[in-house]
């Protein structure tokens, strides 16, 4: 599957009409076509495409992903340089909707109509019917542009030295990924506690009187977390792409502006390395998927066997 | 389950005070520091110093980058910088500078001679550079035998002790305003390193430089802050801190106060900034075109046909239109008001009787489909105007297709080739680059063929050397360019300044901010 991926990443970059000289060069800024030529030899781009693909396989394999052809840089630097921030954004997006949507699905589903659950309704109905990026603007333009309390983007700026001092600019692409992402989740915990509230086992418990938290907790909410574990472990190549837009709304620096920039620049060995940690995390994603539906639910068994 | 709902109303609280206890709006400039917004090269956030080769305007090229010479707000006139002068034979075709001693590089190490002639010979070897260096250095004797795959220099500069001999192979009327652009580099940090691919070196991120400042902290994707450079031997700057940031909404960072200075061209944003009070601004005529270059090899072959597009579209109404008093419509390379404008050409005209006869004349296929092809999809401005073009197009009887391009612009333009209109700009030094593009073997003679008349023109222009001869020359060219209309000229783009009127000591006098002048840099200081 990953040589599958690999090569339709590489072939795929190939049959883009542009051309990478060009993208980095454009002739009324070459100073000579000769620097060019040297240029293109130097890049590989003058070897067989094969060869180009094969060199580009065993360079990924061994960890030389290559350079960027808008910066020069070190793809591996890029990457080292961007993921932090990218980390920083979905990992705190991630847990915070994570506990939300675990609470409010949990508490709408044991109270059907109670405050809980409306708030989880209106809340799942945001966040999907919503695009992230026009939640990240709206929220952007309350908060950033009319009362001013939140900055208006970026991770860093200058001055600002600790976790606290940057901690203001991390609010808002948090919410605005947490609310994205809250809304499966909360419908899919409050689907599950519904459905495991008309378990045999969870009549039984009340039927002995053991107190209603503890039903809620040790029987539905336990018994409730399979599907909810799947969704989460299908988020995980957010945590190495980065959400796109949302990065892009609030020039947060990660992962996700560094796709863009290099879209937009024709940079295509950043775009293919990119595009094949994703696929790897995701074909990873996929098999802790396996794993964690064979451990929550015994009736699934990997290897196939009966 | 009431006491969890409590519970939740106040975290909610909570986060809302502890938001509005964390997050008040910065301040940019204080006595000390400033931030401005300016393009940094690699793209997604502050990436590095653009390399002043390609282009030079920035403000963190004003602070920490010098050339032998420094640019009056005109361009054209210069000053001492790194030279203490320079002396011209009476040919005009020997040029002798002589070098300043005691300047030093932020690293310590002196500005030699030959910091000098490894710059003048590396800008050759690059793969990417602006063209104004380029065609003046290649006026330099020897420079033919200099490129990125060899280790030659030019045996048209020579030096002896503090003074460097430049032999040209004709005189160079803009060869003093050229080097007045040109920044020298250190050779003896970058002399090892990849010099075809100097754009992308990471000398970028942390220069050795000679000017007033030097980059200070380099946070990736963030910003960078430059502080005053302790080795240069001019005044102290007064402002301690100059923070560059990458702003995705100037007039956004402008009102809350986290942003100092910033330039632009975009509509959008000049309009919006007149609400912002804390700003004053500065509109400058600079030599931005936009144009549409027209293809003709199809529809367009005939010159009547491309005649009509100048009174088809109503360009009077749409330029002001989008872009108010920013735009000014023009007719050919040198606009109104400029030094040796042709008055005679006819201007831009709405008459659609005389463009639909026009077309006639020239036996115009209304059976094809015109296809109009963008770049700067992005900027509305852009997008509006080439739909309103569009549609007047129609209104004519074309059949019309308008869409952005699809690869890049560069391929697209000189290579694909498909496409009967296309939008381009320029952003000029002189007016001589707007002429030279017709005799460009990279560019438009990949679309026109050989343009020998526009090469030899334009090889007079570069060396004229009396504003008669230039006079003559340009309106030679109009003529020429109005006889062939392969260009069809838009309009100028004004671009405008912003600076916090906290900010004082600022020039009087604003020149182009896409090149490099005397802007009084270490006067600035912030109240």
């Amino acid at each position: 599957m990953a040589f599958t991926i690999s090569a339709l990443i590489f072939f795929a970059s190939r049959l883009s009409p542009i051309d990478p000289i060009n993208a980095m060069v454009p002739p009324d800024m070459a100073s000579d076509s000769a620097n060019l030529e040297q240029l293109r030899e130097e890049l590989g781009l003058n070897d067989h495409i094969i060869l180009q693909y094969l060199t580009w396989l065993k360079n990924i394999a061994t960890g030389e992903f290559g350079y960027s052809l808008q910066s020069g840089q070190k793809i591996s630097e890029i990457l080292a340089l961007r993921m932090p921030a990218t980390l920083e954004l979905v990992l705190s997006a991630l847990v915070l909707s994570t506990i939300l949507a675990l609470t409010l699905g949990l508490f709408a589903g044991a109270k059907k109509g109670g405050i809980a659950d409306k708030l989880s309704r209106i809340l799942g109905v945001v966040g999907i019917a919503i695009p992230d990026f026009f939640i990240g603007l709206v929220l952007l333009n309350l908060f950033a542009f009319r009362v001013e309390w939140l900055p208006t983007g970026n991770r860093v700026a200058p001055g600002q030295v600790t976790f606290w001092d940057r901690f203001p600019n991390l609010i808002l692409p948090v919410a605005t990924l947490t609310i994205a992402m809250l809304a499966v989740l909360i419908r899919y915990t409050r689907n599950s506690v519904l459905d495991t509230l008309n378990r045999d086992f969870v009549k039984t418990a009340r039927s002995k009187g053991v107190p209603e938290w503890r039903v809620l907790y040790s029987h539905v909410f336990r018994n409730s977390l399979g599907p909810v574990m799947v969704l989460l472990a299908f988020r995980l190549p957010l945590l190495v792409g980065g959400s796109i837009l949302v990065e892009t709304v609030f020039q947060w620096p990660g992962i996700g502006t560094t796709i863009i920039a290099a879209v937009t620049a024709s940079d295509y060995p950043v775009i293919m390395v990119v595009s094949m940690i994703i696929a790897m995390v995701i074909l990873v994603a996929s098999f802790l998927v396996d794993i964690i539906k064979s451990i929550l639910d015994p009736r699934v068994r990997l290897g196939g066997g009966n | 389950m009431r006491k969890f709902q409590k519970s939740l109303g106040a975290l909610g609280l909570v986060a809302a005070l502890a938001v509005s206890v964390l997050a008040a709006p910065s301040q940019a400039a204080t006595n000390n520091s400033i931030t401005v917004a300016e393009v940094t090269a690699g793209g997604g956030g502050v990436q590095q110093i653009f390399s002043p080769w390609i282009n030079s305007g920035s403000i963190s090229h004003h602070a920490m980058f010098r050339a032998l010479f420094k640019a009056e707000a005109n361009l054209t006139a210069v000053k001492p910088d790194l030279a203490s002068g320079y002396k011209f034979s009476k040919d005009g075709k020997t040029l002798t500078v002589t070098l300043k001693s005691g300047i030093k590089w932020s690293d310590g190490k002196d500005v030699t001679v030959d910091d000098v002639v490894w710059s003048m010979n590396s800008l050759l070897r690059v793969a990417k550079s602006n063209a104004v260096y380029v065609n003046a250095f290649k006026q330099i004797v020897g420079s033919e035998d200099v490129n990125g795959t060899n280790t030659k220099t030019m045996s048209g500069i020579t030096t002896k002790g503090n003074v460097i001999t430049i032999s040209l192979k004709a005189p160079v009327n803009t060869f003093i305003p050229a080097l007045a652009q040109f920044m020298i580099l250190p050779k003896h940090v970058l002399a090892d390193e990849d010099i075809l691919k100097l754009d992308t070196n990471n000398y970028w991120k942390n220069p050795v430089v000679a000017g007033p400042y030097k980059v200070g902290t380099f946070s990736q994707g963030n910003f960078i802050t430059l502080v005053p450079n302790d080795k240069y031997e001019g005044d102290n700057p007064k402002i301690k801190e100059i923070n560059i940031i990458v702003s995705s909404n100037l007039v956004a960072d402008a009102k809350s106060g986290k942003l100092d200075y910033f330039t632009t061209n975009d509509p959008d944003t000049i309009r919006a900034m007149n609400s912002v009070s804390t700003f004053k601004s500065a509109p400058l005529d600079v030599l931005f075109y936009r144009y549409l270059v027209v293809n003709p090899t199809g529809p367009f072959s005939n010159v009547k046909a491309r005649e009509a597009l100048k009174y088809g579209i109503d360009w009077n109404r749409l330029v002001p239109a989008i872009y108010g008093k920013q735009g000014k419509v023009i007719v050919g390379g040198v606009a109104s008001g400029m030094p040796h404008y042709l008055p005679s050409i006819p201007k831009h005209k709405f008459d659609k009787a005389k463009a639909t006869a026009l077309l006639k004349e020239a036996k115009f296929d209304f059976s094809k489909t015109i296809r109009i092809r963008t770049y700067n999809q992005s900027q509305p401005a852009v997008m509006i105007i080439m739909a309103a073009v569009a549609q007047q197009l129609e209104d004519l009887g074309m059949k019309v297709e308008f869409l952005p391009w699809t690869g890049d612009a560069t391929t697209e333009l000189w290579t694909n080739r498909n496409y009967e209109l296309a939008l381009k700009g320029l952003s000029a030094f002189n007016v001589g680059e707007w002429y030279a593009e017709y005799s460009n073997p990279a560019t438009f003679e990949k679309l026109l063929g050989a343009q020998p008349e526009y090469a030899a023109l334009n090889s007079r222009l570069l060396q004229a050397t009396t504003l008669r001869e230039t006079g003559k020359i340009l309106t030679e060219l109009q003529k020429l360019e109005q006889q062939d209309l392969y260009k069809l000229p838009m309009h100028l783009l004004k671009q405008v300044v912003f600076i916090s009127k906290d900010i004082s000591g600022t020039p009087t006098k604003w020149g182009n901010p896409l090149y490099v002048y005397q802007n009084n840099i270490t006067s600035w200081s912030a109240n």
